[in-house]
């Protein structure tokens, strides 16, 4: 070991342009490959976010128009839904234990003192909040008995409370919705939500579907949303809602225009799908990379045997066996492509930290930060390993194979 | 009567230089016993260097057997040869083949480092292979602080290092001039009063009548036996 250190210092010195170039290279694969991971994994857990912002494996239900005729009914019939089919969902779908109703109203006043606002106004229940990852930033969300008890209670979306409060605490204080007053039960929490069916939850407002119901007095729902137990299920749960509706409101099951589903679960497969497609891609471009250090490595050590056919034939004449030389020149390539890899993750790894330092806004909003993981080091030290041994071995291979009086008479 | 060391049987050697091959050696049979000093001289190109190669076993041959303590080498393994290079053999080449970048003591220890003695006894071997030839004071110099004379003296410690049984000295004085390389000579003369075999090559016919036998060769084939 000792020897072979040595050696590499002397080597060093006689080839020290060569040796630097080839420890950069490495280094610069290093990086490409830990960088293009780290992004990928960055990008990979914004998607995840951005995701779950909308809610997880859930489900949107929209009323639609029949297409097919069914027990004697035409086509062309409006399905409506009202708000008590939310429980009916949950009542008769044992894999279904989440289920709000939702109503939907733009361009709803809100004045608090001297301010006047527009925004759109929701009527749900309490598990809504659960299922859109709407967490409460200040204050709370609705709950049943703001529910039961038709509360005048509203919760804001983090934009919508900025906008009317500024800085201001806003939980507790009253507002006025279309002139009738509503306390402040609670802010949102700002999430990150790339997916939305009737704009951001940001800019909205909730109350409870029971208040919201009394005050505009709307008999039927804009949308329905529900979350099956898991991710797996939800393409039954999706076949039995259209059982139970259909079965309620007399349209064939199949029909697929009576009901309009939107299913994120299925969509966040696809996107999953995408984003470790991603991932894999810019791994493998990294990779490459490291794969051109590999040929400058091969290149150098070829060279380097090359220089050192005397050097093989005299270790070869005073009892050195083949192994012996292979394991030379191997170690000093492995060890060359070690201080580079080394030296290339140091740096990768600070980039990434000194990433972390970034606020999330603007494009990293939507693309995330590069974001190491415990895989990313691992995968790179195998892939460096691979490439280093392969480059370093089909030189060695040539020096041990070298006929002895050859190497003697090589000038 | 000492024994027989080494012994060849119509050893010849053949090299293909592109499409046109060269006999190095015909049928060469010779045979050289424990303890001698021999030389063996012959012009240029005319075998001498492919024959220390074969008796060295850098190189086998094309055809003909090679026996050394009655056993045939060709029969070895490239490690079996390799071991067999370590503890029978000590090599002296004409330009010396110091390992530049390594001292003097690194470069008598060379042998030693492939087989299995430790550190400390390495160090104690190396001494007494250069004190053998009056270089111990020298041993933590690098080769190119060294003059010729010096450098061989070194390279002789090398080849002795490991108490070989043969010596294989390719013109060893070819490049000293005729003061040092009489030196040189007169440490191989020691070696073979101590026992050892020495195979001395030259083209010097000066040098060679130092030897206790001297086997002349010319195109490949021994001259007047």
């Amino acid at each position: 070991m000792k020897r072979v250190l040595t050696q590499l210092t002397q080597d060093f010195r006689a080839y020290r342009m060569r040796f630097l170039l080839v420890i950069f290279g490495v280094s610069w694969g290093t990086i490409a490959i830990v960088l293009n991971m780290a992004f990928g994994v960055g990008v990979m857990t914004q998607i995840e976010k951005g995701l779950k912002g909308l809610g997880e494996h859930i489900g949107i239900l929209w009323p639609g128009q029949t297409s097919v005729p069914y027990k004697g009914l035409g086509i062309g019939r409006n399905i409506r839904f009202v708000p008590e089919d939310a429980e009916l969902l949950k009542e008769r779908i044992d894999i279904i234990k989440k289920a709000s109703p939702e109503y939907i109203h733009w361009n709803q006043t809100i004045k608090y003192r001297e301010i006047l606002r527009n925004a759109k106004v929701c009527g749900v229940n309490a598990s809504y909040g659960e299922m859109r990852s709407i967490d409460a930033g200040a204050g709370r969300f609705i709950n049943k008995l703001d529910v039961e008890k038709r509360r005048r209670v509203i919760f804001l979306g983090d934009e919508e409370k900025e906008k009317i409060f500024g800085h201001a605490e806003a939980v507790g204080k009253r507002v006025l919705l279309n002139g009738i007053p509503f306390t402040v039960i609670g802010v949102m929490k700002k999430k990150i939500q790339t997916n939305c069916y009737s704009g951001n939850d940001q800019n909205a407002v909730f109350i409870p579907y029971s208040t919201f119901k009394t005050m505009y007095g709307w008999l039927y729902i804009n949308n329905m949303v529900y979350q099956p137990v898991s991710a797996d299920l939800s393409t039954e749960a999706q076949e039995e809602i259209s059982r139970v509706l259909g079965e309620k409101y007399k349209f064939d099951p199949r029909d697929k225009e009576a009901l309009g589903t939107w299913d994120v679960a299925e969509q966040e497969q696809m996107t999953r799908k995408i984003s470790r497609g991603i991932e894999i891609f810019l791994s493998i471009v990294g990779a490459m990379t490291l794969l051109i250090a590999g040929a400058a490595i091969a290149n150098i050590m070829y060279f380097i045997v090359d220089e050192r056919t005397r050097e093989i034939g005299v270790k070869r004449s005073v009892g050195a066996t083949k192994s012996d030389i292979l394991r030379q020149f191997l170690f000093e390539s492995l060890l060359l492509s070690a201080i580079g890899g080394a030296l290339g993750l140091f740096f990768s790894m600070s980039l990434v930290w000194f990433c972390s330092f970034i606020p999330e806004t603007g494009i990293f909003e939507f693309i995330g930060k590069p974001t190491m993981s415990y895989e990313i080091p691992v995968i790179t030290v195998i892939v460096l390993l691979v490439i280093s041994v392969f480059s370093g071995y089909f030189p060695a291979k040539k020096a041990a194979n070298l006929k002895p009086v050859e190497c003697l008479r090589y000038e | 009567m000492s024994k027989l060391l080494i012994e060849t049987r119509k050893v010849r050697k053949e090299y293909s230089m592109g499409e046109k091959k060269v006999e190095a050696i015909k049928n060469m049979s010779i045979k050289v016993k424990e303890g001698e000093f021999i030389a063996i001289i012959g012009p240029s190109g005319s075998g001498k260097s492919t024959l220390l190669h074969i008796l060295g076993c850098l190189d086998l041959p094309t055809s003909g057997e090679y026996l050394y303590k009655g056993k045939e080498v060709s029969t070895y393994s490239d490690d079996q040869l390799s071991a067999f290079r370590n503890r029978e053999i000590g090599f002296v080449f004409q330009f010396f083949y110091l390992l530049s970048r390594e001292n003097v003591l690194e470069n008598v220890k060379l042998p030693l480092l492939y087989r299995d003695t430790n550190g400390k006894k390495r160090d104690e071997m190396a001494i007494e292979a250069l004190e053998k030839v009056g270089m111990a004071h020298r041993k933590e110099h690098l080769p190119s602080e060294l003059s010729g004379g010096e450098r061989q003296r070194v390279a002789i410690a090398r080849a002795l290092v490991g108490e070989p049984n043969l010596i294989l000295a390719d013109e060893p004085t070819g490049n000293l001039d005729t003061k040092t390389g009489e030196a040189i000579i007169s440490i191989f003369e020691e070696l073979s009063d101590a026992g050892r075999t020495v195979i001395l090559i030259t083209h010097e016919m000066e040098l060679a009548e130092k030897a206790e036998r001297i086997i002349k060769i010319r195109d490949g084939e021994i001259e007047g036996g």
